[in-house]
C-alpha cells in the first residue's frame, strides 16, 4: 500500500488538478427513499403518494379514498404544505389520523421529511399511509419518497394539455387520476384526449376518470391502487 | 424550481472535496444535468453565482453539460435515445416511454441525473 502511495504524483503549490467524481445530487434523496420503502415494507405498511397542481383535488381524493377504506385499514394521512394545516384538518373530518408536514418555502416533500413520520406511523399503528405532496406538478416528481404507488392527479379545469406539458411527471406516475369529471359537460375539454396523451407519454401508467364530488371512478382507482377487498 | 436546493447541495459537495484535498481554491466545477430532469442549467448557474458570492468559491467557474435521455426496453432489448414526439400545431416536443423500436414500454436508464463530474482544484 505504501509503495502505491509513494508513486502518486501530487500537485505543487498553486498548481491545479482535477478531482474526478460521479456524485449524483439527486441520489441522496433516492437513497433515503429506498430506506423509507424498506422500512414501510418491513412494517407491512402500504404507502400511496399523491401529486398534483394546486386545486386539482388531492385532498378531496384522499378524503374520498379514506371514506371508503377506513373500515378496513388503520389509516394515517400525511399532508404536505408550505405552512398551513388546512389539508390535514379537512382529512381529519373523516375520522382518521392525520399528520401535517410543513416545508416552509420548499416546493416539494423529500424522503428525509417523510422519514420523520416513522414515530407517528408506529404510534397510531397505521397499515395504510397516504402522503399528499405540496401542490405542485413539477418538483415533487423529482423527489421520490419511498411510496409503493404514486398517483398523479390532473383535473379537467386545468385544461386538456396537462399530460403533454408535464411529461416528466407523468412518466414518474403509476396511476394518473383525471378529476372533476362531473364538469365534463360544461367545460370545453375532451377527457378522452387527455387520457390518450397520458398513455402516449407513459404506456405503463394506469388511468382513472374520477369525480371527487360525485364519487365516480373512485372504486376503479381503489382497484388500480391494489387496495380493493 | 428546486435549483436552489440542488445548488446548495452542490456547494456542500465542492467544499467537502476542497477540504479533503487541502485545496486553496477551486477553478472549475463540472456538472452533468440529465435532460429528463426538471433542472434548468441557467438557473443552476445563477444560483451558483449568488451562493458563492463573497465565499472562497467566488472565482470558480461552473460548467454544465446536458446528458441525453437513454431508455432500455425489456421486450425487444432496445437501448438508446428516448423517443421524442412532436406536435407542430402547438410547438410541442415531448419525450415518451414508448419503445422507439417495438412500441412497448421502455425504462429510463439515463437522463435523470445531476452529476458532479469533476472539480478542478488549486493546491
Amino acid at each position: 500500500m505504501t509503495q502505491y502511495l509513494s508513486s502518486v504524483i501530487k500537485a505543487g503549490k498553486n498548481e491545479s488538478y482535477d478531482v474526478e467524481l460521479a456524485e449524483d445530487l439527486l441520489k441522496a434523496n433516492e437513497e433515503r427513499a429506498a430506506a423509507n420503502r424498506n422500512w414501510f415494507k418491513a412494517h407491512g405498511i402500504r404507502v400511496i403518494e399523491v401529486i398534483g397542481s394546486v386545486g386539482t383535488g388531492k385532498t378531496s381524493l384522499i378524503e374520498n379514498l379514506v371514506k371508503r377504506l377506513r373500515n378496513r385499514f388503520k389509516i394515517l394521512a400525511i399532508a404536505g404544505d408550505l405552512g398551513t394545516t388546512i389539508d390535514s384538518s379537512l382529512i381529519a373530518r373523516q375520522g382518521v389520523e392525520v399528520m401535517q408536514i410543513n416545508t416552509g418555502r420548499e416546493c416539494h416533500l423529500d424522503a428525509n421529511l417523510v422519514s420523520k413520520a416513522y414515530a407517528k406511523i408506529e404510534q397510531v399503528k397505521a397499515d395504510l399511509v397516504f402522503i399528499e405532496n405540496v401542490g405542485n406538478l413539477i418538483c415533487p416528481s423529482e423527489f421520490p419518497l419511498g411510496a409503493g404507488k404514486r398517483v398523479v392527479v390532473l383535473s379537467l379545469t386545468e385544461g386538456q394539455y396537462m399530460a403533454l406539458k408535464h411529461p416528466l411527471t407523468i412518466m414518474a406516475a403509476d396511476v394518473v387520476a383525471v378529476n372533476k369529471m362531473d364538469l365534463a359537460g360544461v367545460l370545453d375539454v375532451n377527457p378522452e384526449a387527455l387520457v390518450r396523451d397520458i398513455v402516449r407519454v407513459n404506456p405503463k401508467a394506469n388511468t382513472a376518470m374520477i369525480s371527487c364530488k360525485t364519487g365516480e371512478g373512485i372504486s376503479k382507482l381503489i382497484k388500480l391502487l391494489e387496495l380493493q377487498e | 424550481m428546486h435549483e436552489f436546493a440542488i445548488t446548495s447541495q452542490l456547494l456542500e459537495t465542492v467544499l467537502r472535496e476542497m477540504e479533503k484535498h487541502n485545496a486553496s481554491s477551486v477553478a472549475e466545477v463540472h456538472l452533468l444535468v440529465g435532460e429528463l430532469t426538471y433542472l434548468e442549467p441557467r438557473q443552476i448557474r445563477e444560483n451558483y453565482r449568488l451562493l458563492t458570492r463573497d465565499t472562497k468559491l467566488a472565482n470558480s467557474r461552473l460548467k454544465i453539460v446536458k446528458s441525453k435521455g437513454i431508455v432500455e426496453c425489456s421486450t425487444c432489448g432496445y437501448k438508446g435515445p428516448i423517443k421524442v414526439l412532436t406536435d407542430p400545431e402547438y410547438h410541442l416536443v415531448y419525450p415518451t416511454l414508448t419503445c422507439p423500436k417495438c412500441g412497448f414500454f421502455a425504462k429510463i436508464v439515463r437522463g435523470r441525473e445531476c452529476l458532479v463530474k469533476r472539480i478542478r482544484m488549486v493546491v
